[in-house]
């Protein structure tokens, strides 16, 4: 079953993981403008990450080895990743494998499929999350909810 | 007093008794003179005129103690009447007087207690003023303190609270946050 390069780009859950798959995908297009597809393994084997080496060999095995084929899915495979949008999330932890999974799941079921999470590490927001999205801004940590909370405590003198 | 006034008015009205004999004795005894001298007299009559003398002598001296009796007993009633009225008059002066200085007291009894009530309101109200300023220096100091306070235990509490905060909550727990925060979220983003 050949996957199709809307469900190579489905996976693509981070800002990251984009940013890197479109440098994979730029190496193999330069290979394929500039070269021969003998070169194209060379450049699998050694010029882009390991992951999406792996993952690109095997599609273009899915493919049967027509490069054809192969270069048109890394064409569009490009083409819809560079027009995701960026969903950023700071959030007071360090995420692990499995919390982007849940929380790529989430936006891309929530909001929109063509998504990717722009996660930054923030330990001072204490909890929750700042999300930043096509020009809107919303605070949802923790820090600001004690904020509120601290300014409402306090006298007009120190506030 | 009145025994001291009596006395001196006896006294004058005996010296004057007195010189009044006196005066009458020398008239006598000039008359005796005059007719001892008269050789036109016999002894006779001589006797006469110096019983008749003598006689004229005792009944002047007698209406002179009348006068005088009757001018010391009109002296004595118009002392009398004089003290009587003196005491009258000293009475109502003295009343006068008297109803004066308790005027005079009274208004001044009436000023000094209106200027005592006057005195009295105006640190009256002094006081007021400065006791509602003083409270409410108290108050803002009280409000300088506490914001000293607060100023300094907010920041401790906040401290506190984060650091509690970070350190309580589980990695499970920061994940559910993050997910209720993209569930906030979603009403939102979802209308972009």
């Amino acid at each position: 079953m050949k996957r199709s390069a809307a469900d190579i780009a489905s996976t693509v859950r981070t800002k990251q993981e984009a940013d890197i798959c479109i440098d994979d995908v730029d190496h193999l297009l330069t290979a394929y403008y500039q070269t021969d597809t003998k070169d194209i393994e060379n450049v699998l084997r050694n010029k882009i990450s390991a992951k999406n080496a792996q993952l690109f060999m095997s599609i273009l095995s899915e493919y049967g080895g027509d490069h054809t084929l192969f270069q048109a899915f890394l064409e569009k495979l490009h083409q819809q990743i560079s027009s995701f949008s960026v969903f950023q999330l700071t959030i007071a932890f360090d995420p692990n494998d499995s919390t982007l999974d849940v929380l790529s799941l989430w936006v891309k079921t929530n909001i929109s499929p063509l998504t990717v999470l722009d996660v930054v590490c923030n330990p001072h927001i204490l909890g929750g999350a700042i999300i930043s999205y096509k020009g809107i801004y919303k605070d949802f940590s923790l820090k600001r909810k004690l904020d509120e909370l601290f300014n409402k405590k306090k006298p007009m003198s120190i506030v | 007093m009145r025994s001291t006034t009596n006395k001196k008015t006896s006294e004058l009205l005996d010296t004057s008794r007195q010189k009044a004999d006196q005066i009458i004795e020398k008239a006598q005894r000039k008359a005796l003179e005059l007719i001892e001298n008269a050789k036109l007299y016999d002894e006779e009559t001589k006797k006469e005129l110096i019983a008749q003398l003598e006689d004229a002598r005792k009944a002047q001296s007698e209406e002179f103690k009348k006068i005088s009796a009757e001018f010391l007993t009109d002296y004595e009633k118009a002392l009398a009447g004089i003290k009587t009225e003196t005491t009258a008059d000293l009475g109502e002066v003295t009343k006068k007087i008297q109803s004066d200085a308790l005027s005079q007291v009274e208004d001044l009894s009436h000023v000094i207690e209106k200027e005592t009530v006057g005195a009295e309101k105006v640190v009256e109200q002094k006081i007021e003023e400065e006791y509602a300023k003083a409270r409410q220096e108290i108050e803002e100091y009280k409000k300088k303190k506490f914001a000293t306070i607060d100023a300094s235990v907010y920041p401790i509490l906040r401290k506190v609270a984060e650091e509690i905060l970070s350190k309580s909550l589980t990695f499970e727990d920061q994940q559910q946050l993050v997910l209720d925060a993209l569930a906030q979220s979603k009403k939102e983003f979802n209308a972009v």
